[in-house]
């Protein structure tokens, strides 16, 4: 199964969706996520969603109907249209069940595609989108993407040292660790291999 | 290929966003011929991640000191992580994982070429990270710019990543030219096995390469194959030559006009063998590939049956 | 210190870093081979941490004999077969899957019993070391945890892959906890923790999970050789792995 990843890179920002693993379940993708999208230290925690629960728009809806597909494409992708997402979304059905809202805001160049803003209740996936756009109005969204909140999966905050804290030990993946063997480079990697081998201060001052 | 009259307006906006330096995204219009050179395009690079652990993963038992070996680790690591991160953009194209990865192991993807050469001594490791990374950075920093956003993304990602797989081959290759007598000849002979494999990583000259006018327009590829070739050319020739390795191009000379290194003749005859899978090790790589896959066969049977029974 | 405590400290470290040294040489050759992608990064990445934490441990060793930071890579690169001191567990071959992931289960709940009890050393190196590598192997743990569930229960095959990796890694287990000479004086130092207790803390958990996958331990008697008693695997390892250092043994690389 793919489950799409939301990465968080600090505790004040939201979680960001930075690419896919697949994963038999959600404790593998989890770890997956971690091993994949973890290996340089700007995570503080992850979430994974299996894609058939999530239900996605953008903002040119005639884009999303057949004639801007070829023909195999079919919805294996993200599910993109109200009717083709099938029984899975909808059974969530007749009582109002919290849904994850996700957005992206720019056409630029970012390195965010769409980032997590918040909860809205509603029915059907469809609901939670207009319910979506009633809630968070602005900046201007070009993407949604909601999910039933009970799909995600997280890393738990107490395990978060764990999982996330030894990327910044690992100092050998940043250039500055390497020089041309020039004095000003032996220094700096001298600085860094005793901040390795310093035990409390991972941290970057 | 554009079927339908209806699609010159699309046709005329979307490359209107272009043009305005908008990311084109999943869920929006594109042509056809845009999907799928992106499909090729991003596919053959997640190939060539994933076939490119072989040739260094070879020395990852062999790395002579700790510090090295947990570099390279890292390293390859790194570059099955970049195959993941351009897998999952050409899966927001429409096509599957598994599609990919059949293609490859039936022997019906194409990957990077470069890695159908042999890792022969320990220098080859210091040279693949000096030339072969610093190769693919610039054409990845390129493909940065590229006008569909999780492409981009990935290789921003990728490129920020990859600068310390530079930088560690570099490092090596400067320390081994001023090293032992061994360790001297060791670089040199690395450098001369993969000093022409790394030209043609570029790509045809510009001349015989039928893609790039379109991908140009397309904002996918935004300089050409000599271009970049150029650039690299300029970058590492001073730079090989002042620790005193001898660039095995009999031709090669400093164009003081233009201001740019001049390389001798490419064998594109030889290329174009190693691109059809003649190359030295074409079979191996692809026979390592479906090995790992067909071991893994029970494992991942054994993940999902326990999966579909929670 | 005195010198008999310098020496029974300096072999159960040795033994420690040796352990982790040779168990990050076994896991990374599965680098680029992997059954799926994603796990060639997750293996990787143990390795790597197995590879740390060896060196945290030959960095302590090297504090103890007064040698600078740089006799652990002599101590890696140049030291033959009989004077190496990890378990036979981990020199083995990497195996199959089920192979590889039993015995990283083994060694991590290995770890996951003695590094507790090492936060706790009077000796202040040690404690901080400990720590750093707790934090890591909580993942670890996690990681071969779940490998070994869904292996031991996921299909027959799989369940008969556990089961034969098991019978041939029960018995050498033991080997993790033989005691070595001097352990009764850093034990009454409250430098390093006494093994029986670990151990049958270690079974306790070992056997649960054992339990849970209906995987039999087998009844063959466990391993009591010492820990200088080595399969031909590790000469053949270590000939891969010393090769291109011992090729101009005079050279920086």
């Amino acid at each position: 199964m793919r489950y799409e990843i939301f990465k968080q890179d600090a505790p004040n920002q939201p979680h960001s969706n930075v690419g896919s693993v697949h994963a038999p379940d959600a404790e593998m993708a989890l770890m997956h996520a971690r091993d994949v999208y973890g290996r340089r230290p700007n995570a503080v925690s992850m979430w994974v969603v299996p894609e058939s629960e999530i239900y996605a728009t953008s903002h040119e809806p005639e884009a999303m109907s057949h004639e801007g597909r070829t023909k195999n494409q079919e919805p294996r992708t993200k599910s993109q249209e109200p009717e083709a997402h099938g029984s899975k979304l909808t059974a969530h059905g007749s009582s109002p069940t919290s849904y994850a809202v996700f957005r992206k805001t720019s056409q630029r160049r970012s390195m965010t595609y769409v980032a997590y803003a918040g909860t809205v209740e509603a029915n059907t996936p469809k609901d939670a989108v207009t319910a979506a756009m009633h809630k968070f109005p602005s900046p201007a969204t070009f993407v949604w993407w909601v999910c039933p909140e009970a799909a995600i999966s997280k890393t738990e905050a107490e395990a978060a040292p764990s999982w996330f804290e030894p990327a910044k030990d690992k100092v050998y993946r940043q250039q500055a660790y390497y020089g041309d063997a020039t004095r000003k480079n032996r220094r700096q990697r001298t600085k860094l291999v005793n901040k390795l081998s310093s035990d409390e201060t991972p941290d970057e001052a | 290929m554009t079927q339908a009259t209806d699609i010159t307006p699309k046709l005329a906006e979307f490359e209107a966003r272009i043009g305005r330096g908008e990311k084109i995204e999943p869920g929006d219009w594109m042509p056809d011929d845009y999907r799928k050179q992106l499909i090729r395009m991003i596919s053959q690079h997640a190939h060539s991640e994933i076939v490119g652990m072989l040739p260094e993963g070879n020395y990852i038992t062999r790395a002579p000191s700790l510090r090295r070996k947990m570099v390279l680790i890292a390293k390859v690591q790194d570059e099955g992580g970049h195959g993941q991160y351009l897998y999952h953009a050409a899966e927001t194209l429409g096509i599957s994982r598994d599609e990919m990865e059949q293609a490859l192991l039936a022997g019906k993807a194409k990957y990077s070429s470069i890695f159908n050469y042999p890792t022969l001594n320990w220098a080859d490791i210091g040279m693949i990270g000096w030339l072969v990374d610093g190769a693919a950075i610039k054409n990845q920093t390129m493909l940065a710019h590229c006008s569909y956003g999780p492409y981009s993304r990935a290789m921003v990602r990728i490129c920020a990543e990859e600068t310390f797989h530079q930088r560690q081959g570099k490092e090596m290759i400067v320390k081994y030219a001023q090293g032992t007598p061994n360790q001297r000849q060791m670089a040199q002979d690395a450098l001369n096995r993969w000093w022409w494999p790394v030209l043609m990583m570029f790509g045809p000259h510009d001349s015989d390469s039928p893609n790039s006018e379109v991908l140009r327009r397309w904002g996918v590829k935004t300089q050409s194959n000599d271009t970049v070739r150029q650039l690299f050319l300029d970058e590492v020739v001073p730079e090989l030559m002042a620790i005193g390795l001898q660039i095995p191009d009999p031709q090669l000379h400093f164009d003081a006009e233009n201001k740019h290194w001049k390389h001798g003749p490419i064998d594109w005859a030889h290329f174009w063998q190693v691109v059809k899978g003649n190359g030295p090790m074409n079979k191996e790589r692809l026979a390592a590939r479906n090995q790992a896959h067909d071991n893994g066969a029970w494992v991942r049977d054994a993940v999902t049956a326990y999966a579909s029974r929670k | 210190m005195n010198a008999n405590l310098t020496s029974a400290l300096d072999s159960r470290l040795l033994a420690l870093a040796d352990d982790e040294l040779i168990l990050a040489h076994r896991d990374s050759e599965w680098t680029g081979h992997a059954p799926m992608i994603e796990e060639d990064i997750a293996l990787a990445n143990i390795a790597q941490d197995e590879l740390g934490h060896a060196t945290l441990w030959y960095a302590i060793l090297c504090d103890l004999r007064k040698q600078p930071d740089e006799h652990t890579d002599q101590l890696v690169y140049f030291r033959d077969a009989a004077d190496w001191r990890n378990a036979q567990l981990l020199e083995l071959p990497i195996g199959d899957w089920a192979f590889t992931m039993l015995r990283q289960f083994l060694f991590d709940q290995f770890e996951w019993v003695l590094l507790p009890a090492l936060t706790k050393s009077s000796h202040t190196a040690v404690t901080q070391a400990a720590a750093k590598v707790l934090r890591e192997e909580i993942y670890h743990t996690r990681h071969s945890t779940a490998w070994v569930r869904r292996l031991g229960q996921g299909t027959a095959e799989s369940h008969r892959r556990m089961q034969t990796a098991l019978d041939v890694q029960w018995p050498l287990a033991n080997q993790l906890f033989v005691p070595m000479l001097g352990d009764e004086a850093l034990v009454a130092a409250g430098i390093w923790p006494d093994m029986a207790p670990l151990q049958q803390q270690w079974l306790a958990k070992v056997g649960e999970m054992l339990a849970e996958c209906g995987l039999i331990a087998p009844a063959s008697a466990a391993t009591r050789v010492s820990r200088a008693s080595h399969t031909e695997h590790l000469t053949a390892l270590l000939a891969d792995m010393q090769s291109v250092a011992r090729l101009d043994p005079q050279a920086d690389w």
